[in-house]
């Protein structure tokens, strides 16, 4: 991974979190602290990618409580959703993600396929440190506990995309929220 | 009679989340899992009003659950409206060749897809 593509991949990450999460009335803040080694409670979403010249995949962890803080969907006289409709969330929450990720990418050149997103939920889940050069991960703290947003990329040389980005009404890219009719 | 509107999305939060949203609206909700599910759905509920499909499913996509369900001459006044997480320009063209009706990206504004789905089908 070529350094200012790193770079933009970590700038994306921890803005396109923060646009999500603040989507369902939850903010985030950039978390400078140890994280936490392991999580009790904890869930995560994976979902891969593929393009011409790039592919890999991103991981949203954090635990239940945060994800709850997000669910959308009042359930019947206001229990709170069990633990197999939050595991789904993070699904699509590691999915809706990735696509708010590419829709930024897709303004600097760099496009993929979208997976569809894999999600568990356990004890004792642990973040791994840096693997890898092409591994970037990003740290940060909603009311209700840490969330952690890594991306890991194989990228051909090959690649070449924009360091700045191009208008997205130029590019024709869709934004979150819009509704086209034909 | 409530008009009838079937959502595929291989989430099933996503799945309550625009059931609620429709239900409050007024309308009649049913669900399928993936596009296989969508296109059976189609075929068995001819009073169907309007389709909401995700693109990024399993065993189906969304785009290629349109192209089906358009190829049959039946459902050529059935209108079909995507609901993703892409903006990809070139998928939208896709969906709009296939024969969708709209793109939506998520997360969606309530009022935004209710006056879309009103917009398609009236109230």
């Amino acid at each position: 991974m070529k350094t200012t593509l790193a770079s933009l991949f970590e700038h994306y990450l921890q803005r396109c979190s923060a646009e999500l999460f603040a989507e369902y009335g939850v903010e985030l803040t950039p978390h400078d602290g140890e994280s936490p080694g392991s999580v009790s409670d904890g869930v995560a979403g994976v979902i891969g990618f593929a393009g011409e010249n790039i592919k890999g995949s991103l991981l949203l962890g954090t635990t239940s409580a945060v994800v709850r803080s997000t669910y959308p969907v009042s359930t019947a006289n206001g229990a709170e959703p069990g633990s197999s409709a939050l595991v789904d969330w993070t699904s699509e929450l590691s999915n809706q993600l990735l696509g708010r990720l590419k829709n930024r990418l897709l303004l600097h050149d760099v496009s993929f396929i979208m997976s569809t997103p894999v999600s568990l939920a356990g004890d004792h889940l642990r973040h791994p440190k840096l693997a890898s050069a092409n591994q970037r991960s990003v740290s940060l703290r909603a009311p209700t506990g840490i969330v952690v947003v890594s991306i890991e990329a194989e990228v051909d040389a090959g690649l070449e995309f924009r360091a700045e980005p191009m208008q997205q009404c130029d590019v024709g890219v869709a934004g979150e929220g819009d509704v086209l009719l034909f | 009679m409530k008009k009838r509107i079937l959502v595929v999305d291989d989430s099933a939060s996503v799945r309550q989340q625009v059931g609620a949203v429709l239900a409050s609206a007024g309308y009649d909700v049913v669900e399928a899992a993936d596009g296989v599910l969508g296109g059976e759905a189609i075929a068995r509920m001819p009073d169907l009003a309007l389709v909401i499909c995700d693109v990024n499913m399993p065993n189906m996509n969304g785009i290629d659950m349109v192209a089906a369900a358009k190829s049959d001459g039946k459902n050529a006044a059935l209108p079909i409206v995507m609901l993703t997480t892409e903006g990809q320009p070139g998928l939208v063209e896709q969906a709009k060749k296939a024969g969708a009706k709209g793109w939506i990206v998520k997360p969606f504004k309530n009022e935004m897809l209710i006056a879309a789905v009103r917009k398609l089908v009236g109230s």
